[in-house]
């Protein structure tokens, strides 16, 4: 039958489309960055552009100077101590959910935690103009507050509920057995899990540290709010600076010539920096395995546990344990796999932790009590930080909601813009453009990139190349696609500051998203469905989108409301592509807009605190119908029957 | 002597550097059900797969020699379409997997795969196939109920169903009752008999008396080889060789 064969070959040719654009994505990327960004770095000089530290672009100014140390510096500081205060609160949040807190509430603040992720950066940047801020001038008369220590406080928040979230799923995925043998040994509740549980949980710990500093580094608006955008090397915390993120998004609009070329040289080094962190990432965690290396693995596993079974009769218990273990792949490959390593890792240095743990209390009486005051203090810090983080979290949202909510009004949502009586429709109508664009562009050639992946490229060479493209897309700042957004579809495309320049962007910027989700929940489809799809005659084709794709369903819907989720909180591509046109509601996609998020940035950063406060309740109500509409999702996907 | 439908001719088979199958030689009759019985990991299941060529699906397996099958010749000579094999050597597996959609649809699969589309045409085929897989009865009046929420038998019983929606010559059946309660497992066992009249059945098994009380002839497998093959009558009464002996009585595997 001809046509099923021709079926087959135009739909693996399609999927191997739409998976190839990540790399065409990335490259054109890197192409139209390094092609302007490094001439201009050769123009000032590059030891002057790096090491430079005077930053001088007026325009109309005679003696313009491109030194970008200070902020390189900047970005280096803000991030360090951002991750230093967001890490050391964070870890101690989540060992707090793992072991201290009690049942009754731990639900509760793991929803919270994840609420509070989906938080755009924005609204954290609002808070910092209208908290933060104001308190740190407090400190001294002479310090206007802007500065090192504000966006390392703002960054902090913003990165703590991606912290916890990746460290208590490490700290989950450890193996009961090892907190019950250290309690076994006579080790107290704290000594058990901050001895033997949290190292056990390191590299979950490490990808939460890279990550968020990936995210610190990256991040625009929350920082732009607050740093102040002096470019001077930082001397004190209380300095006003600037990044490298704040100074692309502050002056890419105006600059020209040489000073815009500088700006996206600052890019270059923004994305070498971004793709040496994700490398760097993928050496330290664990290698993501793809479907077939996990299926030889389970084959593998079964075919040992069934020749112990059939030569031994002694080891009979522990294979069956094996045995159940391996199934348990099946159902969540991600995580169990994960904990199988772990758990292997583990069983190697048990003998050695055991040795440690008797050595520890063998020690004489007041070692011990030492100790004890020791892991007491540990336990009061990790009440203490689950309580501060909590506090900053709830009462960033609670003051917005406070502040914002008396000026939300039918009027403000939806009534006609005028000067005097600034509303959101312009924001509104701009913004489902914007999501409908990205959604149209980043579904189809996500799912597309995700069934291939997963189901076609088993055999396929480049599949590598494919994946390192995927993950380089999603460690990319959104700064930076704004930049290629602004030279690529804006310039070049000659589409102008439009919607469709900003949702294509954003599409390509949510395609990881997307990809990972849809992949994730195509590789829970049990293989024995391909089997049985198979052995009745279908073709590959039909397997994978009458039997495979069904079931993947609920992931699907769940990426798509997460590319949503972000393409509503995002305002770094925006502000580069869309032109932030408050005050006209767009007529169609070549004409400029604005969005939600890019309003709170726009009433922020021109002092209309309260319409900014009253737009961030607006978003606020949004994101969190979307997380509603996803935990719902969730449980479907929870009751969903695969018994495998 | 009745003619032969599979006839499989020094078949190797290696999963990686593993050595699975060691040339096997095995022919089957039209209208006898055949069983497969060993220990695990003996090679049962991969020369089950290797009859409708379902190893493809595995990666680093590599398949040497013959499997004829009427009306094919050589499966894995050239220009075979894998596709419409498929459709003639049906298969059923291990663990029941019904597709998570209706009972309807989960039989209809097959038939719509080949080119059935038409409800009035799919409607006959579908009540006939369950008849034929004995569950119509218990089925009848929700067909447009999910498959997933029937008992593990039932969907057993559906996924054979489903296979003989496509109107296969040839069922393989991989250990399709050991995930299934007694009763359930009575009811296969009757229906292989039903079906023997119009097909052959190939069946892995790892209960003997399952296999004395449906088979005509059982092959004993042992690492990657069949040690004995014959009527089952003879077999279980008088086995030629000793492993196999031991096997069958229960002193070692």
């Amino acid at each position: 039958m001809m046509t099923v064969k021709l079926k087959d070959g135009i739909a693996k040719y399609f999927l191997l489309c739409s998976a190839a654009f990540s790399i065409v994505a990335l490259l054109a990327i890197a192409l139209f960055l390094f092609s302007r960004g490094i001439p201009a770095m050769a123009e000032i000089g590059l030891f002057k552009f790096l090491f430079g530290t005077v930053w001088h672009n007026n325009p109309g100014a005679t003696n313009q100077s491109y030194g970008v140390l200070p902020m390189i510096l900047g970005s280096i500081y803000v991030t360090a101590l951002a991750t230093m205060i967001g890490l050391t609160i964070g870890i101690f949040i989540a060992v707090f959910i793992f072991k201290f807190c009690p049942k009754k509430i731990r639900g509760i603040l793991e929803q919270l935690i994840n609420l509070l992720g989906g938080i755009p950066s924005v609204v954290f940047g609002l808070f910092g103009i209208l908290v933060v801020v104001p308190a740190l001038r407090q400190i001294s008369p002479t310090f206007v507050g802007e500065g090192i220590l504000a966006a390392s406080l703002i960054l902090s928040i913003m990165i703590l509920p991606t912290i916890v979230t990746i460290s208590l799923n490490s700290l989950k995925a450890v193996p009961r057995n090892f907190y019950e043998g250290a309690l076994a040994l006579g080790a107290t509740k704290e000594q058990s899990v901050f001895k033997v549980v949290l190292p056990a949980a390191k590299s979950g710990v490490y990808t939460a540290v890279v990550l968020s500093i990936g995210r610190a580094i990256g991040e625009t608006m929350a920082v732009i709010m607050v740093i102040g955008g002096s470019p001077q090397i930082p001397t004190s915390w209380l300095q006003s600076i600037d990044t490298l993120t704040a100074l692309i998004a502050r002056n890419s609009g105006e600059a020209s010539g040489l000073a815009f070329e500088a700006l996206i040289a600052c890019g270059v080094v923004l994305f070498v920096f971004t793709i040496l962190l994700n490398v760097f990432l993928m050496t330290v965690k664990i290698k993501r395995t793809n479907q077939s290396y996990k299926l030889t693995l389970k084959r593998h596993n079964e075919r040992q546990a069934q020749k112990l079974i059939d030569h031994t009769s002694f080891l009979h218990l522990r294979v069956a344990l094996l045995y159940k273990r391996t199934k348990f792949f099946i159902k969540y490959p991600f995580v169990k796999l994960g904990q199988f390593f772990v758990w292997l890792v583990v069983v190697c240095k048990l003998n050695v932790i055991c040795r440690q743990l008797s050595e520890l209390l063998d020690k004489n009486w007041r070692a011990e009590s030492r100790q004890k005051a020791w892991y007491a203090f540990l336990k009061v810090s990790s009440f203490f930080a689950a309580f501060l983080g909590v506090l900053a979290l709830v009462g960033l949202i609670l003051f917005i909601l406070i502040r914002g909510t008396p000026y939300v009004s039918w009027h403000f949502v939806f009534g006609k813009y005028t000067l005097d009586n600034p509303t959101l429709t312009p924001a509104i109508v701009g913004t489902l453009i914007l999501v409908g664009i990205a959604l149209c562009i980043s579904i189809p050639i996500g799912v597309g990139s995700a069934i291939f992946l997963s189901e076609y490229a088993r055999k396929a060479k480049g599949v590598k190349y494919i994946r390192l493209a995927i993950d380089s897309l999603a460690a990319i700042p959104s700064i930076v696609y704004g930049l290629f957004g602004f030279i690529f579809f804006v310039g070049l495309f000659g589409w102008s500051y439009s919607l469709l320049a900003g949702g294509v962007t954003l599409a390509i910027m949510t395609l990881p998203t997307v990809i990972r989700i849809t992949e994730e929940s195509l590789l829970t489809v049990p293989h024995i469905y391909r089997e049985g799809s198979v052995a009745l005659g279908a073709s590959k084709v039909r397997t994978t989108f009458k039997v495979v794709l069904p079931c993947a369903s609920v992931g699907i819907a769940s990426a798509l409301i997460q590319t949503v989720g972000r393409v509503i909180s995002e305002s770094a591509v925006l502000i580069l592509t869309i032109g932030l046109m408050v005050n006209i509601v767009p007529d169609g996609v070549m004409s400029p807009g604005t969005s939600l998020a890019l309003n709170i940035y726009y009433f922020g950063n021109f002092g209309s605190s309260d319409q900014a406060a009253a737009t961030c309740v607006v978003l606020l109500i949004v994101v969190l119908l979307l997380n509603l509409v996803l935990s719902f999702v969730g449980k479907r996907l929870g009751r969903n029957n695969f018994k495998y | 002597m009745k003619e032969n439908i599979i006839e499989i001719k020094d078949v190797q088979l290696h999963y990686g550097n593993h050595h699975a199958l060691k040339s096997i030689n095995l022919s089957v009759s039209k209208c006898e059900i055949l069983a497969f019985i060993g220990p695990s990991g003996c090679g049962k299941s991969s020369l089950l797969r290797c009859i409708n060529r379902m190893n493809d699906l595995i990666d680093g397996c590599r398949v040497r020699g013959k499997v004829v099958i009427e009306g094919f010749g050589d499966i894995y000579g050239k220009g075979i379409d894998i596709n419409n094999l498929r459709k003639n050597v049906g298969m059923v597996f291990q663990k029941p997997n019904v597709f998570p959609m209706s009972i309807f649809d989960n039989i209809a699969f097959g038939p719509r795969t080949h080119g059935i589309k038409k409800k009035k045409d799919l409607d006959p085929i579908v009540e006939d196939s369950l008849k034929k897989a004995g569950i119509w009865q218990e089925v009848k009046d929700d067909l447009k109920k999910s498959a997933i929420s029937l008992s593990g038998g039932q969907q057993q019983r559906i996924c054979i169903a489903r296979a003989l929606a496509v109107q296969p010559k040839i069922l393989l059946m991989d250990e399709p009752t050991s995930s299934l309660d007694p009763i359930s497992t009575a009811i296969i066992e009757d229906l292989c008999e039903n079906l023997k009249i119009n097909y052959t059945i190939v069946i892995v098994t790892h209960n003997m008396q399952q296999a004395t009380r449906i088979s005509d002839k059982t092959a004993f497998f042992l690492n990657g080889e069949i040690l004995e093959f014959g009527e089952t009558t003879q077999i279980f009464s008088n086995p030629k060789n000793e492993k196999c002996e031991k096997y069958i009585t229960g002193r070692f595997g």
